[in-house]
């Protein structure tokens, strides 16, 4: 039903004599009742391309299409879609009921009884059926999103888009927020598009996210596609929390090498990597931290650096012997590490991420889900 | 009792104290700011105490000094009200639609000129601007040539299948009403129009983008959305225009020809500068012109100071 096809699209703003490339050649289909997550850094097009699907901009190139017609000349008020805007933007003139009633009475045929059935219902759903008499002006900023929030739910539109609807609120808030919005998506199942520069909304609220760096599509498939076959070094590196150690290594002869580590590509790889240098990626939760010297061929000296203990796990940052590299390592429960400790850090061959050196695509991805890496002392 | 002679005790001599305490620089200011204040006053006191003086009273005593005794009387007042009455009447018959319709065309202009988006905006923005600072007096002659071509009265007599002066209430002379209405609209347009437009402008482009995605057409966006949250503007820009028009005698001199269309300001005009002076009615029949603009400004100072405070005009 309501499946969006973005084609080819563009958006090019002009800034004086400069053109500003927000969104470039854009393809991207979110299938019905799909909740996609646009996620990447500030500037990098989110909003823009957005702003495109409502209607609100035009696209400079490509056509968008939902629900199978084409709608770049259908004026947004005819493509029934309901925004939340990163501001909120709620009526201040009017009570919370009015304005959740204005898309009501202005884009469906319902009557005054259904259109009071639905506000209240959908108030009590968003918890804010006693601020229904009051103005934006006298709520909270918490308050405020979820009658933002309200308004595009009450409309029951074909597709929801929101922009950073929960960056305004405070960290538990925050939390709620997010579950809250993932079950209404699942139990309404009306096809969302929602942006955050945030990657743990992403990694938890989509079922698919979209990365987007400088008005490029980086990648766009499930958060465990995205995280485990990152396509390029900019989404291994865009999501994970301590980012992914990327190595740049030397290439001779099929042996891989950098500081201490040496690695004999095998025959796959060897063929890929025809440069003579190539970037490695390792996420900190795989790599294996332990004192004195290593054995072992792939593994780094180094000494410990900065130790963060989080809790339930410590971060290990350990600067690297002959290179210019700081690795993170995550290590459970308490670490028995101090500053200025030499150790070594085994990384395990199947747990990297190659990446052309040149272009940052991928050659291979780390071939398992790796476990937990663990201290041995 | 007991807190009521503690709570007073301390308070007299605090009173007293804080007299006492105020140092001769303080005084010096006080005594100078109560000077201006009554020189600003003078005239306006003077032209209350003339106003109730008889003729011979006024020559016997100086202006601000009150009426002698037995030179009392309301006739200045009596006199004043009678030859401005009618006019008065005049003057409402076109400063009142006039003062309406300013506010509403400035809000539409504005709203097509901040809100929708369409070519060479900015160019008739800049007529609109132009308009502000075009000089009254350089347009008075072609504007009195306009409405000598552009004759109201034939005009609406040959309209219709009825001539409309032979309608119930409708006189001959109402059709200046309406050249002077027409007129003082536009040349209200223009800054009414920028006083609008520089609200709209800051206005929040996302909350009208989601109430075209809520299905608003550009009707209701405007109705609902813009013109209530433009209510303080329109107080404003209404008194604004109110004064203005209520108090102009250069276009009611040029415009109208018919001693029976007359406004308040013209007969005024007549009173004060005829031949023989009258004090009494004169400074009556000034506060009697500047009544309704009195009463406007004290009705709505609230609104007034919101609504700039609001504009940030
Ligand atoms: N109206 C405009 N005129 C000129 N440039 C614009 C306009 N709107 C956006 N841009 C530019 O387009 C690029 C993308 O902007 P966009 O708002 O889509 O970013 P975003 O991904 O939403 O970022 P953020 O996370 O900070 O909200 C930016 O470089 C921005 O400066
Ligand atoms: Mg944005």
């Amino acid at each position: 039903m309501a499946r969006i096809q973005i084609e080819g699209l563009s958006k090019h703003f002009q800034d004086g004599d400069e053109t500003v490339v927000a969104v470039e050649d854009l393809n991207l289909d979110v299938e019905d009742g799909e909740f996609v997550v646009f996620v990447g850094p500030s500037g990098c097009g989110k909003t823009t391309t957005l702003r495109c699907v409502a209607g609100l901009e035009d696209p400079t190139m490509g056509t968008i299409q939902i629900a199978d017609d084409v709608v770049n000349d259908e004026p947004p008020e005819d493509r029934d879609i309901a925004m939340v805007f990163q501001s909120y933007a709620l009526y201040p003139h009017m009570t919370v009921r009015e304005n959740m009633s204005f898309g009501l009475e202005h884009s469906t045929d319902l009557t005054g009884d259904d259109i009071e059935r639905k506000i209240q219902e959908t108030a009590e759903m968003m918890g804010i059926e006693e601020l229904l008499d009051r103005v934006p002006a006298d709520l909270s900023g918490g308050q405020q999103q979820r009658v933002a929030l309200g308004r595009a739910i009450v409309r029951d539109p074909k597709v929801f888009l929101m922009d950073e609807p929960l960056s305004n609120l405070d960290a538990k808030l925050r939390a709620e927020m997010r579950t809250y919005l993932q079950q209404l998506q699942e139990d309404i199942d009306v096809t969302t598009v929602y942006v955050t520069h945030d990657q743990t909304e992403a990694m938890t609220m989509g079922d698919k996210i979209a990365i987007l760096n400088d008005g490029e599509l980086q990648q766009y498939g499930t958060p465990a596609e995205c995280y485990h076959e990152p396509e390029n070094t900019f989404v291994a590196q865009f999501l994970g929390e301590p980012s992914i150690n990327l190595v740049e290594m030397d290439v001779q002869n099929g042996t891989m090498s950098a500081g201490t580590f040496e690695y004999q590509l095998d025959g796959r790889l060897a063929d890929a990597v025809d440069a003579d240098s190539a970037v490695v990626g390792i996420r900190p939760e795989a790599l294996t931290v332990s004192t004195g010297n290593s054995e072992s061929d792939t593994a780094f000296t180094g000494t410990v650096a900065v130790v963060e203990h989080l809790g339930r796990e410590s971060n290990i940052h350990i600067e690297l012997d002959g290179i210019d590299v700081e690795l993170t390592v995550i290590v459970d429960g308490r670490p028995s590490l101090s500053v200025d400790d030499s150790v070594s850090v085994h990384v395990p061959p199947e747990a990297m991420h190659v990446f052309d050196s040149h272009t940052g695509k991928v050659l291979r991805n780390a071939s398992e889900v790796t476990e937990r890496a663990s201290l041995d002392l | 009792m007991t807190t009521k002679t503690h709570s007073q005790t301390p308070s007299e001599p605090g009173l007293l104290a804080r007299i006492r305490n105020v140092s001769p620089r303080r005084a010096m200011l006080y005594v100078v700011l109560f000077f201006v204040g009554g020189l600003f006053l003078l005239p306006l006191e003077s032209a209350v105490m003339t106003s109730f003086k008889t003729v011979s009273g006024f020559a016997q005593t100086v202006p601000i000094a009150p009426p002698p005794p037995g030179q009392a009387t309301l006739e200045g007042w009596m006199n004043a009200w009678t030859t401005l009455r009618a006019t008065m009447l005049n003057s409402a018959m076109f400063v009142i639609p006039a003062t309406l319709l300013i506010p509403v065309l400035g809000s539409l202009a504005a709203f097509g000129l901040t809100i929708t988006d369409w070519r060479g905006q900015i160019g008739i923005y800049v007529l609109f601007i132009v308009g502000i600072f075009i000089p009254l007096q350089a347009v008075l002659v072609p504007l009195s040539l306009t409405w000598s071509i552009v004759d109201v009265q034939t005009q609406l007599a040959t309209l219709g299948p009825v001539n409309v002066w032979d309608l119930p209430l409708a006189q001959e002379h109402h059709a200046q009403f309406i050249e002077l209405a027409i007129t003082h609209i536009a040349f209200g347009i223009p800054l009414s129009t920028l006083l609008f437009r520089s609200h709209y402008k800051d206005l929040s482009d996302e909350m009208l983008e989601a109430a075209r995605l809520d299905g608003a057409s550009m009707r209701t966006i405007y109705l609902r959305i813009v013109l209530p949250l433009s209510k303080p503007l329109f107080v404003v820009v209404m008194i604004l225009a109110f004064t203005t028009i209520w108090n102009d005698l250069l276009f009611a001199l040029v415009i109208v020809t018919s001693p029976q269309a007359e406004p308040v300001t013209v007969a005024f005009a007549g009173l004060a500068g005829g031949m023989v002076r009258e004090f009494n009615v004169i400074m009556a029949a000034g506060f009697i012109t500047a009544l309704p603009t009195l009463i406007v400004y004290i009705l709505f100072t609230r609104q007034f100071a919101e609504g700039f405070a609001n504009t940030g005009v």
